[in-house]
């Protein structure tokens, strides 16, 4: 069963299968729960799992109506229930922004605290800016950025999950990091050496 | 080419998303255009910015409280639903389907009402005739014959 492709684990989710389903979920939860983290700037961990289990929930629902396209994704088709989800969300006016001075236990473990205090409060700090500046981009800019930047996927995939063309996942791309670059302050840019050595190295 | 295009085509090509023929394009300008040469620089360094953000990882057990909220999938629904849309494409079809078997059964029906024939027999001796007498014995109309049948004798 784990070596079933996802297509086959959906189709067979649509016939009633939760074993199928479990596996599927097992697969995706962990790309799923980064999305909405990401998208929403959750500062609850509880409430991105309570979003993710609605996606699966949903995509639960929608299983008979799915149809396995070559090249199309199934992870794809999750991400854009994810993407639905999320902006329904937001319209609900339930966000609450990476701009919030909260603790996020999305960015940082419980168990980094005991590490090192000042690299910890630092690393809190710049990844406080960072979803704040995520959270300031246009929905679309920061849905095409997340899915390229954390999961990966190439400009087809990204068009298919936001539903729109590959040429405006470019456009959208370069918007939205020019945006960040423009947000991010020149201190809060420079990463930290011990953990980025080479990303100014990195040649035309 | 425009600062703005090349520099979204420095993006593009970071992403591994650009074609020969705007590469060729890019590199050209590119070569007299240090700003934009910057710009390499600058999309790297956003995306080296977010990669601060921790990966959050579902609590253990996750899969295991969404299989339980799933709910009952209408299994025989479905088959039920998907033979009616077989049926779907072809109403014509169904209708005369439809009406074959009204006729069949209007056939069957009419069979059921018709009496059995009756044996064959002699035909100079009748077995039973059933005749309608309006004056049956005992009422007021039979006594009523015979007193006048009597009187005129």
């Amino acid at each position: 069963m784990t070596d079933r492709p996802d297509d086959e684990l959906v189709l067979a989710a649509a016939r009633g299968d939760p074993g199928a389903f479990a596996f599927l979920v097992e697969r995706h939860h962990g790309a799923l729960m980064q999305f909405v983290c990401r998208f929403l700037g959750l500062a609850d961990r509880n409430q991105a799992e309570d979003l993710a289990q609605d996606v699966f929930l949903a995509a639960w629902k929608a299983a008979p109506t799915f149809r396995p396209r070559p090249g199309v994704l199934v992870l794809s088709w999750l991400l854009r229930i994810a993407t639905n989800i999320c902006l329904n969300y937001r319209r609900g006016a339930c966000l609450r922004v990476a701009a919030s001075l909260d603790r996020d236990p999305c960015a940082v473990p419980e168990s980094a605290d005991c590490a090192e205090p000042e690299i910890t409060a630092l690393a809190q700090e710049r990844a406080e800016c960072v979803r704040a500046a995520l959270a300031e981009l246009p929905p679309m800019q920061r849905a095409a950025l997340i899915l390229r930047e954390y999961h990966d996927l190439s400009y087809a995939e990204i068009a298919e999950v936001i539903d729109t063309s590959v040429s405006a996942v470019e456009a959208l791309l370069f918007r939205g990091r020019s945006r960040l670059r423009d947000l991010l302050t020149a201190e809060e840019f420079e990463p930290p050496p011990q953990v980025f050595p080479d990303w100014r190295a990195e040649s035309l | 080419m425009r600062c703005r295009k090349a520099k979204q085509l420095v993006s593009a090509r970071k992403d591994g998303e650009l074609d020969a023929a705007r590469g060729v394009a890019l590199r050209t300008h590119l070569e007299d255009c240090p700003a934009c040469q910057q710009a390499a620089d600058d999309w790297a360094g956003v995306s080296a910015a977010l990669a601060v953000l921790e990966t959050p990882e579902p609590r253990p057990g996750f899969t295991q409280r969404l299989i339980v909220r799933l709910p009952t999938r209408q299994i025989g629904r479905s088959v039920w639903s998907e033979w009616l849309e077989a049926l779907r494409p072809a109403p014509l079809a169904a209708d005369g389907l439809a009406l074959a078997a009204g006729m069949l059964m209007a056939v069957w029906m009419n069979g059921e009402q018709r009496q059995p024939a009756p044996p064959p027999g002699d035909p100079t001796q009748t077995v039973y005739v059933e005749s309608f007498d309006p004056l049956p014995d005992g009422s007021a109309a039979a006594k009523y014959l015979s007193i006048v049948t009597e009187s005129g004798r």
